[in-house]
């Protein structure tokens, strides 16, 4: 891909991926085929923001985890009470980046 | 969500969960009643879906399974959990297998798939608004 095109991609959607992914990914976006441009402007990306406001609201439940694609982990925090509240307090800590990760797994998955 | 870390979930889970039931069997009979630790009910008064699972794996455990069913259905599925994904961890570990995170990521690929979503999370649904009603 051009790599003006692949600066502004990152750029205007640098707050869905972790700093340290960054040159992974404008490597792969480098090397990927112009016609995935329109395919990667669709992608549903998730705002780590917005998962942490689940987190709060939904914590417990596992809402967040579940939204972000991580369903096993949903689940054991549905079942648990948000992991006897430890998990769900502690997650508040790790769901960013972990939405963060995800992000970076869903567009690598869609350039390969 | 790695391999290892499944490996430590789960054993934090297990810890978790058998300190959870046995101080509950410990407050229970010195006290009569023991507090939940659940952030769902200290904010909003009702049970989250899980609420009761301590109580329903220690009533199993004294072999009253009508308390358990009442208590919370999810418990048995607990009891089942607290003793098998141990178990399976510990001989993955034993033998260098990875059984358990076969078995996950299977779970994962499964329960996405609409037609067993939409059925569990209406059974879950069902499943919270008695609980609610038995436990306002």
């Amino acid at each position: 891909m051009d790599s003006s095109r692949v600066d502004m991609y990152l750029v205007a959607n640098g707050k869905y991926f972790e700093a340290g992914h960054i040159p992974a990914l404008r490597g792969e976006l480098l090397g990927a085929d112009e016609s995935k441009w329109a395919y990667l402007q669709a992608l549903d990306l998730k705002d780590p923001t917005m998962m942490l406001v689940v987190g709060f609201l939904g914590g417990t439940l596992g809402i967040d985890r579940f939204l972000i694609g991580d369903t096993g982990m949903g689940i054991g925090k549905l079942l648990t009470c948000g992991g006897f509240g430890i998990w769900a307090i502690v997650d508040l800590f790790l769901i960013m980046d972990a939405a963060r990760r995800k992000n970076f797994e869903t567009v690598s998955r869609a350039l390969a | 969500m790695t391999r290892r870390w499944l490996y430590r979930v789960v054993a934090l889970g297990t810890v978790f969960g058998v300190a959870a039931v046995a101080r509950h069997l410990y407050v229970a009979a010195a006290h009569g009643n023991a507090s939940g630790v659940c952030l769902f009910h200290a904010a909003t008064g009702a049970p989250c879906p899980a609420c009761g699972t301590t109580r329903s794996v220690a009533a199993l455990l004294q072999g009253e399974w009508a308390q358990a069913w009442q208590h919370n259905p999810l418990g048995l599925v607990a009891s089942a959990a607290l003793v098998v994904l141990p178990a399976v961890a510990v001989h993955d570990q034993w033998r260098g297998r990875d059984d358990l995170w076969r078995a996950y990521t299977w779970v994962e690929s499964t329960v996405r798939r609409p037609a067993v979503a939409v059925p569990l999370l209406l059974l879950l649904a069902a499943h919270w608004v008695r609980l609610i009603q038995l436990h306002p």
